[in-house]
């Protein structure tokens, strides 16, 4: 009998032979030509490079002991999103960028397409946020649905950052995506769920939505039927779009 | 071709080097193309939709950073494309029926090519031959792959042990 590793190079091979070749029809096409960089850096680069770096170096220094204080940018805030891919987004006391970190390995292509953000203000980088995630099909009419959540230290700045945030999404999603559902999920981690592993906010706001759902329909739903459901489904449970949601109250699935 | 090549290969494209396009073509044709038909379900549709991946792989080139790996960056690419059009096209059109044969195009050009992995696969089911190409092909999880086709994971195991025997029995009857 035939050994599985045999039938999985078998596999392979045939599919690799099957995948078609347009690499003539890719560069027939007018847009087959990539972008480049500036030619003025390679015409300066083998002169100047090493000129800059010695002087921009010196700079740096300068910078460094003379003029900023000495501990780095530490976030006065941070936004988690989860729009699957789940970004975080570190703020400073006047709500601006200071960086966007990838939560999952998804998000690590995903912020690849987005911007220098660095230095925005929180709501355009939120709105630029959503203009990407609609550019590459991670969400759209179909699938509207963002987790998010606030956290500081400075309960204030989070109550006066969330306001901020719920007053703009109106705004985002009559210029993006009219049916855009972005709520405020819980990124904090339960008592109960302090000691397993989990560490990732996107990971506690999904743990937390299930936890609301199993609250709120105790016999409805166990944790093993929501545990495979995306975000959307979940959040589809909580607030039904048309007609009941899937299994919903009434339907006993236990 | 391993990640440290592709990088060379992308660092020549984004230099300008065309000549760099094609082995990077070959290294990761197999992964874009059937992304894309796990997803659309027809290989003329498919097709399209690499060439406009590979497009927009040229025109994001200079974004693309040696530390991430380029064959799930432009998997990703592929799948986000994908996604967008199943959706337009299950709004403006409808989306068929999952097809049995969907690795074959339907055309009458595809009586002339050879297609080896239809060949390989004519015992299995529609279902069996995605969680085959998405496990052995794609690399996907099991648990993935029960996600993407909304199905429980029990099911998912099962289908692909099933699958290969399936595909043992063929071969071993091949072998008779």
């Amino acid at each position: 009998m035939m050994r599985d590793d045999k039938i999985k190079q078998m596999i392979l091979s045939a599919a690799k032979q099957d995948a078609p070749d347009l690499k003539a029809r890719i560069k027939s096409d007018p847009r087959f030509i990539p972008k480049q960089k500036p030619s003025w850096l390679n015409v300066l680069k083998p002169r100047f490079i090493p000129a800059f770096s010695a002087l921009s170096i010196i700079l740096i220094m300068f910078f460094v002991f003379f003029t900023t204080p000495s501990q780095e940018t530490i976030a006065a805030s941070t936004i988690y999103m989860e729009i699957n891919p789940a970004i975080q987004i570190d703020l400073d006391e006047e709500d601006e960028v200071i960086e966007v970190i990838a939560l999952n390995e998804d998000a690590e292509s995903f912020i690849q397409f987005l911007d220098n953000f660095k230095g925005k203000d929180v709501l355009e980088a939120i709105d630029l946020i959503v203009e990407k995630a609609l550019a590459q099909g991670l969400l759209d009419e179909n699938r509207p649905v963002i987790l998010y959540d606030v956290v500081s230290e400075n309960a204030q700045l989070s109550t006066a950052l969330n306001q901020r945030i719920e007053n703009k999404i109106p705004e985002i999603a009559s210029k993006r995506l009219p049916n855009l559902d972005m709520f405020r999920g819980n990124s904090r981690p339960h008592d109960e769920d302090r000691d397993t592993p989990v560490s990732n906010p996107a990971e506690i706001m999904r743990n937390n939505l299930i936890r609301q759902i199993l609250t709120e329909f105790p016999d409805d739903y166990t944790i093993d039927d929501l545990r495979e459901l995306s975000i959307i489904e979940l959040r589809r449970i909580l607030v039904p779009q048309n007609g009941p949601p899937p299994g919903g109250p009434g339907h006993n699935r236990r | 071709m391993d990640n440290d090549k592709i990088n060379t290969y992308v660092k020549r494209l984004k230099n300008g080097d065309m000549t760099a396009f094609d082995p990077l073509y070959e290294a990761t044709k197999t992964n874009v193309y059937y992304t894309i038909l796990v997803i659309l379900k027809d290989p003329s549709l498919s097709e399209d939709l690499m060439q406009d991946t590979y497009l927009k792989m040229l025109d994001n080139i200079q974004k693309f950073k040696p530390r991430y790996t380029f064959n799930a960056w432009l998997s990703t690419m592929a799948k986000n494309l994908a996604i967008n059009t199943y959706h337009r096209r299950k709004r403006e059109m409808g989306m068929p029926e999952d097809a049995e044969d969907f690795l074959l195009p339907k055309t009458e050009s595809s009586a002339e090519k050879n297609y080896y992995l239809t060949a390989l696969m004519k015992a299995l089911n529609g279902e069996e031959k995605e969680v085959v190409i998405r496990h052995v092909v794609l690399d996907e999880k099991h648990k993935d792959i029960a996600k993407a086709m909304n199905k429980p994971l029990g099911t998912i195991t099962w289908m692909y042990q099933n699958a290969l025997k399936k595909l043992r029995k063929e071969a071993g009857e091949d072998d008779a």
